[in-house]
């Protein structure tokens, strides 16, 4: 009689918070005023999370200083948040969910290629829309994707132009060993052969490795000018780490390192190497220094803004804007055609989207560490860069 | 020639942070027969007490490798207290519950120190040629260290009346207890010192490796298959063990590439395992 009473009551008291829960749908407010929905899909915790919450901080004060300035015409956008572990299966699964069942407009977020992969198919059959801020390896366009950071015509193909006039002709390839890296050694194998350098080594490490004595060695042997790195992550550091130790005398040129990942190695080791992104926080504009105050006031965790911050803050900067065009924000057809030609004024620059592809139109970065670690932009293009998936 | 001993030297340097990692498997899985999933991240403690002692305590690097065994031991004790010791004997739910504390520890310091990797700075810094080879100090520390550590263990478990103790209660934990070993009490301090020395393992790997909340991963498979391959109860055999893995890699991946050579490493393995399932150096069980 006692146990049936006890499973009577747990029974209450859960239906009771289901039914409670449930009635949250149904609040009040007028039409004109209820928020509008945006998926954020980024991963907090597993391999990629410290790129990805560095997509998320930007993307977080974007949306923040949109809903601060009056909105989408009065209506705030309410951000729903999943969380896809660095798995890109999840990924699939999250992005399905809020577009599904929390109905969001569009979708800002996805981190590797990988997960942008397994995502594509997705939002391409449920006709939403994904607004992709990170650098990747190009060859891909989606009437469902917008392509919001830069990719080899406008980052490996100016690098590589560069170090061959500056620095050497030598190209040692490294990368993790998955589709970014593997694509953009092709790619730089190309701009090579076309600028009359030479590739004396290419090596693959598995994805998360942080031993590096084979290759350090092969490196030595092969006497390169300049060791050319799509690394990232755990691998990344451990590289520096692990080079600097060896005491090889080769220029690092990366396409991926950025102001986190060389307060992780120290300054010692990123000393001299050189880094091709559309983003540094040292860039020097009036908007941009605004930025970096901004944001050391909103994300206190000791980061600096990074290019991939950059990338996520661009990417709900156009989306705000995108909403704010169309004529029904909650009409994802009408939000994805309103991304055709949007400019914005971003702390990386004018730039806009190419309406042919649904890429961006960026400036072209290079930047020399130096011995404190901070990064000088020594190099920018004049204008930005048209796209070329 | 060079590079051939260029790849065996670095190879022991590999073989010597694998041991390392692997050795605290051996006490606290082969000779206490618990599965602790949670063992890459006692080494995650290890190499974030070291950066927290170098960077925010400005301590030198050998107090923050003491550091990083008495933290490591001592989330441990708390592991042992609170949860291995009441599972003993269902290596399932272990195997769970220490799974579930594995994932507790990633998000906690996930929260508390943010996913980006944390900068330990090299204690031996240079490194000095011998012809083509290049070799740096802190490889030669990291060897000697181990083997040093490696003779200490042995010495604990079979001189000392502690280690007697503890290799009493793994023959026939019954006998022990009726012969007045406060098998308890020896199980904590025995999965502690197992526990510490992960924490020197991720100290010892800090200034080299990346320090992230969601390091302890591939520290974990290699401790399992070093030790399985080996003997999971034998040091010597978990010492060849790890030779085996770390030459074997550096040489594979000086001939081809790291990727084939992790593949034919595992392929290795599977075989011996095949032909030897208790391992290389097996003890002998009753």
């Amino acid at each position: 009689m006692k146990k049936k009473l006890c499973v009577f009551l747990v029974c209450a008291v859960l239906s009771a918070c289901t039914l409670t829960g449930c009635g949250h749908n149904a609040s009040g407010g007028s039409e004109k005023d209820r928020p509008i929905k945006i998926g954020v899909l980024y991963s907090l915790s597993g391999v990629t999370s410290v790129s990805e919450k560095q997509l998320y901080d930007g993307t977080k004060m974007a949306i923040q200083k949109i809903n601060e300035n009056g909105g989408i015409h009065g209506r705030k956008i309410e951000t729903v948040f999943a969380d896809y572990a660095s798995d890109p299966a999840k990924a699939a699964d999250k992005a399905r969910k809020l577009i599904l069942d929390e109905k969001v407009t569009a979708i800002i977020g996805t981190c590797s290629s990988s997960a942008r992969k397994a995502v594509k198919p997705v939002v391409e059959s449920y006709h939403s829309l994904l607004i992709y801020p990170q650098s990747y390896e190009g060859q891909e366009q989606s009437k469902n994707i917008i392509y919001v950071g830069c990719i080899p015509n406008q980052q490996a193909e100016i690098f590589v132009k560069w170090l061959l006039k500056n620095v050497g002709k030598k190209f040692f390839l490294i990368g993790c060993d998955f589709v970014y890296p593997q694509v953009e050694n092709k790619l730089a194998k190309e701009y090579l052969a076309a600028g009359g350098g030479s590739v004396v080594g290419e090596e693959y490490v598995p994805y998360g490795s942080t031993d590096f004595s084979s290759v350090l060695n092969k490196i030595k042997s092969s006497n390169p000018d300049i060791v050319y790195s799509e690394l990232t992550g755990d691998s990344n550091v451990a590289f520096y780490k692990q080079y600097h130790a060896y005491g090889l005398k080769a220029t690092i040129a990366s396409l991926t390192t950025n102001e986190t990942v060389l307060k992780s190695i120290g300054a010692d080791a990123g000393k001299n190497s050189f880094i091709c992104v559309d983003y540094f926080k040292n860039v020097e504009n009036p908007i941009n220094q605004t930025f970096v105050k901004k944001y050391a006031e909103t994300i206190k965790d000791g980061t600096v803004p990074t290019y991939a911050a950059m990338g996520g803050y661009n990417g709900g900067l156009f989306l705000g804007e995108a909403l704010r065009k169309a004529k029904d924000p909650e009409n994802t057809q009408q939000v994805a055609e309103a991304f055709r030609e949007l400019q914005i004024d971003s702390p990386s620059g004018k730039i806009s989207i190419d309406g042919k592809n649904n890429h961006t139109r960026l400036y072209c970065r290079i930047g020399k560490v130096d011995e404190k670690g901070e990064i000088h932009v020594i190099f920018t293009s004049e204008k930005p860069i048209d796209p070329k998936p | 020639m060079d590079s051939v001993l260029a790849l065996l030297l670095n190879g022991l340097n590999s073989s010597a942070l694998i041991l390392m990692a692997a050795l605290g498997m051996v006490i606290i899985c082969g000779l206490m027969g618990v599965i602790n999933l949670a063992h890459g991240e006692l080494i995650m403690v290890g190499a974030y007490t070291a950066y927290c002692a170098t960077q925010l305590l400005g301590l030198n690097f050998a107090a923050a490798m003491a550091l990083a065994f008495a933290a490591a031991a001592l989330a441990g004790i708390l592991m042992e207290v609170l949860v291995v010791r009441r599972l003993a004997g269902r290596p399932a739910e272990t195997m769970l519950a220490t799974f579930g504390i594995s994932v507790l520890l990633q998000q906690l310091v996930n929260i508390i120190f943010g996913a980006q990797s944390q900068y330990v700075a090299i204690p031996i810094k240079g490194n000095f040629s011998i012809g083509k080879v290049v070799v740096p100090y802190y490889n030669i520390f990291t060897v000697c260290f181990v083997a040093a550590v490696m003779a200490g263990t042995v010495l604990l478990m079979k001189k000392t009346k502690f280690g007697r103790r503890v290799r009493a209660i793994t023959q026939n934990r019954d006998m022990a207890e009726c012969l007045g070993i406060d098998s308890a009490r020896v199980d904590t301090v025995t999965f502690a010192f197992g526990s510490g020395l992960a924490g020197l393992a991720g100290a010892l790997a800090a200034p080299v490796k990346s320090v992230s909340p969601f390091m302890g991963g591939p520290y974990l498979v290699n401790s399992f298959m070093t030790s399985v391959v080996g003997g999971i109860a034998s040091f010597f055999g978990t010492a060849v063990g790890s030779l085996m893995v770390g030459e074997s890699t550096a040489l594979l991946g000086g001939v081809s590439n790291d990727v084939t050579a992790n593949i034919l490493v595992f392929l290795m393995i599977i075989a011996v395992i095949r032909f030897k399932p208790e391992g290389l150096f097996a003890k002998e069980r009753r």
